[in-house]
């Protein structure tokens, strides 16, 4: 299954990217993160993100354990900071 | 009773306050309060030229809409707005104006409070100070997941079925 990973605000510098795609196995259950463990081991720049950063799917907030789907959207979003 | 008239955006433009406290008024009410957050000259030491704000900006609308749902649900407030500013914006502009308007000013003060911390804490919104020294650095921000001794935000945001906001009305 495919997810699409969204970077934002500093995560985007870190990544040096706005996206990317990523293909999970169809066979076992993968978490949020479980998903960042694999983004972390595929690239250099990604191994720079937390191992634990707040994340939402389908535009909203979810817990690390959260099970991912097929044409799910992760985003990866640090620390807010509005107001 | 009406609807509650509750109005959430995000705008590259200078925010004008006064569009928004009309937006609230209501015949029936005796008070509004609007709070403006605006660009601070210094941080920590250093001084500031502007401020460039980003956001995820599908999810931060739709938890603006949220946080004014939530403080509809607990406070009684039928007419709010709010509207965050993005982009870069100079030291003294507004970033941010709420406005309500209530029957009674007490409720009103609470509430404003109450949204103000919840949109600090919950909406995906970042800002990258630029400094006259020529450095710019992201603001450390707020963890959603962390309660600071309160229910965590994400629980009620992540959302199950038929649970309500994360605190109970005080």
């Amino acid at each position: 299954m495919r997810v699409r990973v969204l970077f934002f605000a500093s995560y985007r510098e870190v990544a040096g990217r706005d996206e990317t795609e990523v293909i999970l196995p169809d066979d076992e259950p993968v978490s949020v993160a479980g998903l960042v463990e694999r983004l972390r081991a595929s690239d250099p720049a990604l191994s720079a993100l937390p191992s634990d950063p707040p994340a939402a799917v389908n535009r909203a907030w979810a817990p690390p354990g959260t099970v991912l789907g097929d044409g799910d959207e992760v985003a990866l979003l640090p620390p807010v900071a509005g107001g | 009773m009406p609807a509650p008239r509750l109005l959430a955006r995000l705008t590259v433009d200078p925010i004008d306050p006064s569009v928004h406290l009309r937006e609230v008024g209501d015949p029936g009410h005796g008070a509004i309060v609007l709070f403006l957050g605006t660009v601070r000259g210094t941080n920590q030491g250093r001084s500031v030229e502007w401020i460039d704000y980003h956001a995820f900006e599908p999810m931060a609308r739709s938890l603006l809409e949220a946080v004014l749902e939530e403080a509809s649900d607990q406070f009684g407030i039928e007419r709010a707005a709010v509207v965050h500013r993005l982009g870069k914006i100079g030291v003294g502009e507004i970033s941010i104006a709420l406005a309500l308007s209530s029957p009674h000013r007490a409720e009103a003060f609470e509430a404003v409070r109450w949204m103000m911390d919840r949109i600090k804490r919950t909406v995906p919104i970042w800002k990258k100070e630029s400094f006259e020294d020529g450095g710019s650095d992201w603001v450390a921000g707020a963890d959603p997941r962390e309660g600071d001794g309160r229910p965590p935000v994400i629980a009620s945001l992540a959302g199950s079925p038929g649970t309500g906001p994360a605190e109970p009305k005080p």
